[in-house]
């Protein structure tokens, strides 16, 4: 017995060693399948988990810019471990039909704005402290806009957060602080009169010193420089009447 | 046959771990940027585009739209200084300062970010203007069905709860990550039913 145990035959040790690499063959890959799936799910969650709250303020399908204020019957999403002092509404926005100009009054001792992707990642904020004359009249828009705007002289509010984001589509939420619980009715209608819509801009010609006016929906005179991107609207945003 | 099993396991064996993996890392382990003061824990960096892509995961499944940086700071703690559950109806008190801003708010609210419910609580939220301070700038708040403290949150729950207290001022985000910084000092009574002894 002994013998047998010590001087295996060499078939049977051929054996264990083809189980063994077989084993070990199998822990090895599935390691490095398992590692792959690992990956694969980290990168997907922010795609997959995107949505609970911000698809209550986007629902798919609805076109944008558009303000949420949680009136007329609008479901106004509670994030999770919000300020119970702080009361916000919410612009989405589409920065492939142009740059989104946020404008209100808020007449509160505390507002910022911040503008999210669809998965919650933060890509630019502003507050009170940091804008000209402490007033609420910014764009939101990618870098490229923002240059081409510039070399092509258009009037550009003072303010503005030039953001650089993945996908075109994001929100930006407004903030105001009620100083006093007695201050949040006021500062809801304050919030609600925000506006969020795509921005129009006025043009001034390098060259023959006039300005012409933008018009339109958030898109650039035609008759202003020819170098500045003119968005067109998308087809989803298309009205059955327009198609 | 035999194959096809060996190539069949170690998918399903890939799948299970890797899901399974990837959602522990994702939702329990605590992304890297966190600041930590005590017992309180602010999710710096997490919310930028600089952040990991186990932050953004953890982001995007935690149901948080963090603040921007031109926003403050959120500090959350969940537990005392001797990491005891805030139960409300144990009497949980804040002793202290809030040294990083001059401007800021406390809430209360469920331990997984959710508002109370009204029928819990009357009030969940105060502001720095609302405390009444000590001579040397500390004050004392409790959270809990009986006010035990100059400053109190009347909040009737058995179930733990969150203390969140968000600052306003700008620079926070420049703070070192050790607890240089000062915020107040969490402790949970010992009398009523369910509390520590």
């Amino acid at each position: 017995m002994s013998d047998n145990f010590l001087y295996a035959p060499q078939a049977k040790q051929r054996e264990h060693g083809a189980i063994a690499s077989a084993v070990g063959l199998w822990c090895g890959l599935t390691l490095l399948a398992t590692i792959v799936v690992h990956l694969l799910v980290v990168f997907a969650l922010p795609s997959i988990g995107r949505g609970v709250q911000i698809d209550d303020i986007i629902p798919p399908g609805e076109a944008a810019p558009r303000l949420y204020t949680g009136l007329a019957g609008e479901a106004l999403p509670s994030f999770r471990y919000d300020d119970g002092r702080t009361d916000s509404v919410y612009c989405s926005f589409d920065l492939r039909d142009g740059a989104v100009r946020v404008s209100g009054n808020l007449d509160v001792p505390f507002w910022s704005i911040s503008v999210h992707t669809l998965s919650g990642l933060v890509v630019g904020s502003v507050n009170h402290n940091a804008t000209s004359g402490g007033g609420l009249d910014l764009l939101v828009m990618r870098p490229a806009l923002a240059v081409d705007l510039a070399r092509a002289g258009a009037q550009l509010p003072r303010d503005s957060l030039v953001v650089e984001m993945d996908g075109p589509l994001g929100v930006v939420r407004i903030s105001g602080l009620a100083t006093y619980e007695a201050l949040r009715s006021r500062l809801r209608q304050n919030l609600a009169q925000t506006e969020c819509t795509l921005a129009t801009f006025t043009f001034t010609n390098p060259n023959a010193g006039d300005e012409t006016d933008g018009s339109g929906t958030g898109t650039p005179d035609r008759s202003g420089p020819p170098q500045v991107p003119q968005p067109l609207p998308r087809p989803d945003a298309l009205t059955p009447s327009q198609n | 046959m035999t194959r096809m099993l060996w190539l069949l396991s170690m998918a399903l064996a890939a799948v299970v771990a890797g899901t399974a993996s990837a959602i522990y890392a994702t939702q329990t382990l605590r992304p890297t940027g966190m600041l930590t003061i005590g017992v309180w824990e602010a999710v710096r960096a997490v919310g930028d585009a600089s952040a990991d892509p186990y932050a953004h995961a953890f982001l995007a499944s935690s149901g948080q739209l963090p603040p921007g940086s031109a926003e403050g700071m959120r500090f959350v703690a969940l537990g005392s200084q001797t990491n005891q559950l805030l139960v409300p109806n144990c009497a949980v008190e804040l002793t202290g300062r809030v040294d990083v801003a001059r401007l800021w708010t406390l809430t209360v609210t469920q331990a997984n970010g959710a508002p109370l419910a009204e029928r819990d609580a009357r009030q969940t939220a105060v502001h720095s203007r609302d405390l009444v301070y000590q001579a040397d700038g500390s004050f004392s708040l409790s959270i809990g069905p009986q006010p035990t403290a100059p400053n109190a949150l009347l909040v009737r729950s058995g179930l733990p709860v969150a203390v969140v207290i968000h600052v306003y001022d700008g620079a926070i985000t420049s703070l070192p990550d050790s607890g240089e910084a000062a915020l107040p000092l969490v402790t949970v009574g010992t009398d009523g039913a369910g509390c520590p002894a």
